[in-house]
C-alpha cells in the first residue's frame, strides 16, 4: 500500500510537470496591444503613493484608457529586496515600462539588469539611485533637491522675520536625502539675508513619531528664545506640530518644513503651522505617462538631452544625469492653497 | 478498508502540503496567462532556494520541540563579514571561508545558551537574531557592500543546463541535493532518530542514554552553518550586502517548515513535507504576485493556507473531541 501510494505521487507529479510544459514551455503571454505600465511603489497602503498613482491615472484618462494597462502594485512593506519579486513579474507579463520607487540604492541592481535585458523600459520614480544610476533608463525626480536647503531657509526665514533662533528636526542621521538638503540650508544660512538667523541645533527623530515628539520637546525645553523648528520629514513634521499644538506656543515657534498636506490640514487650519512645502506627486505619475506614450510613438527616447512632451505640462529635458524634474522648485502649501490637495 | 486508508494517507505529514500544492497550481495556471511557463517559475524559484535551504535545517530543529529565529539574521551577519574579509584584502574563497566560520560561531552562540545553560530557544533567538543583525549593523551601516569578485557574484544564473528558455540553475540542484542529504540524516540514520525521541519526549531521551546536550548543539551549529552558506548565496545573488537582507523573513522559513507537516511542538516533521511546502510558498507567492493580487491579499491567503495545513491532519482528531464534548 505504501508503495503504491508513493507511485501513484511520483505519477502525479510527472504529470503536473508534462501538464506545465505543454501548456507554458516559454509561450509569451498574449500581447493586447495595449501599453503595459508598472507602478511599484515602496510599500502599498502609502497615501502619498496613492496620489502619486493618481497621476498615472489622469494621463491615462486623457490619453485613451482603453489604450493603455496600468498597475499600481507593491509590496506590503518596505524592505531593500521586497520589490524583486514585484519586478520580476511585471517583466514576466511583459510590461513596457516598469516605474520603480526604489527601496534601496543598489540591492535592486541585477534584478534591475535583467528586466533592462529583457526588453523593459526600467524607471525610477520619486527619486533616484545614487551610485547605480547605470543600471536604469532614467529617473524622475519629484523636484530639484539642491534647491531644497534654499527654500526651506527662505520659508522658515519669512515666517519670523530673518531673525532668531531656528532648530532643524530631521528623520535619521544617516538618512541621504535629509542630510543633503541640510547641508543645503546650512549653506543658505551663509547668505547675508539671513545673517540674523543663527542654527543652534540638529536633532533626530528617526521618523518615529514617538522619538520625534521627544526631540521637538528637548528643543522647546532647551532653547527658550527658538523662534522656528524646519522639518524635513513628513514624519518629523506632524509630531512637532503635534507638540506646539498641545503647548500652545504656536505664535512664539514657527514648525515648517517638508509635510503631506493631507496630514498637515488640520495644524494649517488652526494655525498651528504657518505652512510648509512640498512636491506635486501626481504629476510625477502624469510625466511616466507620457513617456511611455511619447516612446512608443516614435517621439521620445530616454536620453540624457531628449527632450518629452509633457501633455499639459509642456515640453521638458532629462538632464545630462539622467533625471527629468517634476518641478524645480519645492511647493509652498499654507491655508490659501491646502484644500486643492488630497494627498 | 477504503476509508482506513484514505485516513492514513490523510495522516501522513507530506499529504496535505501536496495536495496544497496541487490546488494552489491549478488555481495559479488558471489565473495568470504569464505563470504558466516553467521557465519563468525556475527562474524566479532560485531566489527562494537560500530561504528554502534554511528550511530545511529549522525542519531538524522543530522536530527536536526548539526553533530558531535567528537565522536571517546569521545570513545577513556571515555575509557581512565575508564582504568586509574581501574589502580587506583576503582572497574571495578565503573570505566566504571567513563567513562560514561567523556562521558557525552564531550556531556555536546559540546551541551554548540553549544547549548547555538550558534556556529556552525561542528567547534566546529572539535575542540573537537583533545582536547578530545589529552587529552587520554596527559594521556596515546603512550602506551596501558589494564590488565583489566576477566569480563569486550571480550564482543563481550559473546554469546546470539550458533547453530554450529553461533554465535550470545551479542554485536549484544544490538546493535538491541538500534535500537529499538532509532526509537521509533525519530520516535513516541513529542521529535523525535521537532528533525525534527529544522532541517527543526529551525526559525520555535522556533516561534512553541519548546525549541531549550534544545533539542540540550539533543542530544549532549546523542551523547557523546553513544560514552562512544560504548567506553567501544571496550575497552572491544581490551582488552586495545591507544590515538589512532578508528583513522578517524568519516566520517565512518558519511558515514553510510548518506548512510541511512538522508540529512546533515537536517530534514530528519530515524534510520531504517541507521541500514540499518551499515549493508550495514559491508557486503561491509568484502565482499571486503575476495574477496582480495585491500584498495584503497574498498574506490573508499564505495565513489561511496555513490553517488549512494544520487543520486538515488534525481533522480525526478535532471531530472526535468535539464530539465527546
Amino acid at each position: 500500500m505504501k508503495r503504491m501510494t508513493k507511485l501513484a505521487l511520483a505519477a502525479l507529479c510527472l504529470v503536473l510537470a508534462m501538464a506545465f510544459l505543454a501548456c507554458g514551455g516559454g509561450k509569451p503571454a498574449a500581447d493586447s496591444g495595449k501599453l503595459k505600465i508598472y507602478f511599484i511603489p515602496n510599500n502599498l497602503g502609502n497615501p502619498y503613493f496613492d496620489a502619486l498613482s493618481s497621476g498615472f491615472d489622469q494621463a491615462i484618462a486623457e490619453l485613451g484608457a482603453d489604450k493603455f494597462e496600468y498597475h499600481y502594485v507593491g509590496p506590503a512593506q518596505a524592505g531593500a529586496t521586497d520589490q524583486i519579486e514585484y519586478i520580476e513579474a511585471a517583466v514576466q507579463n511583459k510590461a513596457f515600462a516598469i516605474f520603480l520607487a526604489a527601496n534601496s540604492e543598489n540591492a535592486l541592481n541585477a534584478t534591475l539588469d535583467d528586466a533592462r535585458a529583457a526588453g523593459v523600459r526600467l524607471y525610477i520614480i520619486n527619486q533616484d539611485i545614487p551610485g547605480s544610476e547605470s543600471h536604469r533608463d532614467a529617473a524622475i525626480m519629484p523636484v530639484d533637491f539642491n534647491k531644497i536647503g534654499d527654500a526651506q531657509i527662505e520659508l522658515a526665514g519669512g515666517y519670523i522675520g530673518y531673525e532668531g533662533e531656528i532648530a532643524i528636526l530631521s528623520a535619521t542621521t544617516s538618512a541621504p536625502d535629509q542630510n543633503h538638503w541640510i547641508d543645503g540650508m546650512k549653506a543658505a544660512l551663509q547668505d547675508p539675508k539671513y545673517a540674523n538667523m543663527t542654527l543652534v541645533d540638529v536633532v533626530y527623530g528617526d521618523d518615529q513619531p514617538e522619538k520625534s515628539t521627544t526631540e521637538m520637546e528637548a528643543l522647546l525645553n532647551k532653547y527658550p528664545n527658538l523662534k522656528a523648528v524646519i522639518c524635513p520629514t513628513t514624519v518629523g513634521i506632524a509630531a512637532s506640530t503635534k507638540v506646539v499644538q498641545t503647548r500652545q506656543v504656536a505664535d512664539k515657534v514657527k514648525v515648517t518644513g517638508l509635510g503631506l498636506p493631507s496630514e498637515m490640514k488640520q495644524y494649517i487650519e488652526d494655525g498651528t503651522s504657518p505652512g510648509f512645502q512640498l512636491w506635486d506627486p501626481p504629476k510625477q505619475g502624469y510625466m511616466a505617462v507620457y513617456m511611455c506614450w511619447e516612446e512608443k510613438n516614435g517621439n521620445f527616447e530616454p536620453a540624457p538631452g531628449a527632450t518629452l512632451n509633457a501633455g499639459k505640462y509642456g515640453p521638458m529635458t532629462i538632464r545630462p544625469n539622467g533625471q527629468i524634474m517634476a518641478l524645480e522648485e519645492p511647493k509652498t502649501f499654507d491655508k490659501n492653497n491646502l484644500q486643492d490637495f488630497v494627498y | 478498508m477504503i476509508n482506513k486508508n484514505i485516513r492514513k494517507i490523510m495522516e501522513k505529514q507530506e499529504t496535505v502540503p501536496f495536495l496544497l500544492l496541487i490546488v494552489v497550481l491549478i488555481i495559479s495556471m488558471i489565473m495568470s496567462e504569464s505563470f504558466r511557463d516553467l521557465g519563468f517559475l525556475l527562474r524566479t524559484s532560485t531566489r527562494y532556494m537560500e530561504l528554502g535551504l534554511t528550511a530545511l535545517s529549522m525542519t531538524f530543529i522543530v522536530v527536536a520541540g526548539m526553533i530558531d529565529l535567528s537565522v536571517p539574521s546569521v545570513m545577513c551577519c556571515s555575509a557581512t563579514i565575508a564582504a568586509l574579509s574581501f574589502h580587506a584584502g583576503l582572497p574571495m574563497g578565503l573570505a566566504a571561508g571567513a563567513g562560514l566560520l561567523t556562521g558557525l560561531v552564531c550556531g556555536l552562540f546559540n546551541g551554548f545558551l540553549i544547549a548547555r545553560l538550558k534556556l529556552p530557544a525561542m528567547i534566546v533567538t529572539i535575542g540573537t537574531m537583533s545582536l547578530f543583525r545589529g552587529i552587520s549593523q554596527i559594521l556596515i551601516g546603512d550602506k551596501g557592500v558589494g564590488d565583489l569578485p566576477a566569480w563569486f557574484n550571480s550564482v543563481d544564473k550559473r546554469m546546470v543546463f539550458q533547453a530554450g528558455n529553461i533554465r535550470f540553475s545551479v542554485t536549484i540542484l544544490f538546493f535538491i541535493i541538500a534535500m537529499l542529504i538532509f532526509y537521509l540524516v533525519l530520516h535513516r540514520t541513529s542521529f535523525g532518530r535521537m532528533v525525534f525521541s527529544i522532541g517527543s519526549n526529551e525526559q525520555a531521551a535522556i533516561h534512553s542514554g541519548i546525549n541531549t546536550q550534544a545533539v542540540k548543539m550539533i543542530l544549532f551549529v549546523m542551523s547557523g552553518l546553513v544560514a552562512s552558506v544560504a548567506g553567501m548565496a544571496t550575497m552572491s545573488r544581490l551582488l552586495l550586502v545591507r544590515y538589512d537582507m532578508n528583513l522578517n523573513t524568519e516566520i517565512e522559513v518558519v511558515i514553510m517548515v510548518l506548512l510541511g507537516g512538522a508540529d512546533i511542538n515537536g517530534g514530528r516533521g519530515s524534510i520531504l513535507g517541507t521541500f514540499i511546502a518551499v515549493i508550495l510558498v514559491i508557486i503561491l507567492k509568484t502565482g499571486l504576485i503575476t495574477a496582480h493580487i495585491t500584498s495584503d491579499a497574498q498574506m490573508a491567503v499564505m495565513g489561511l493556507i496555513l490553517l488549512v495545513s494544520i487543520i486538515i491532519p488534525n481533522i480525526s482528531t478535532l471531530l472526535r473531541e468535539l464530539k465527546d464534548k
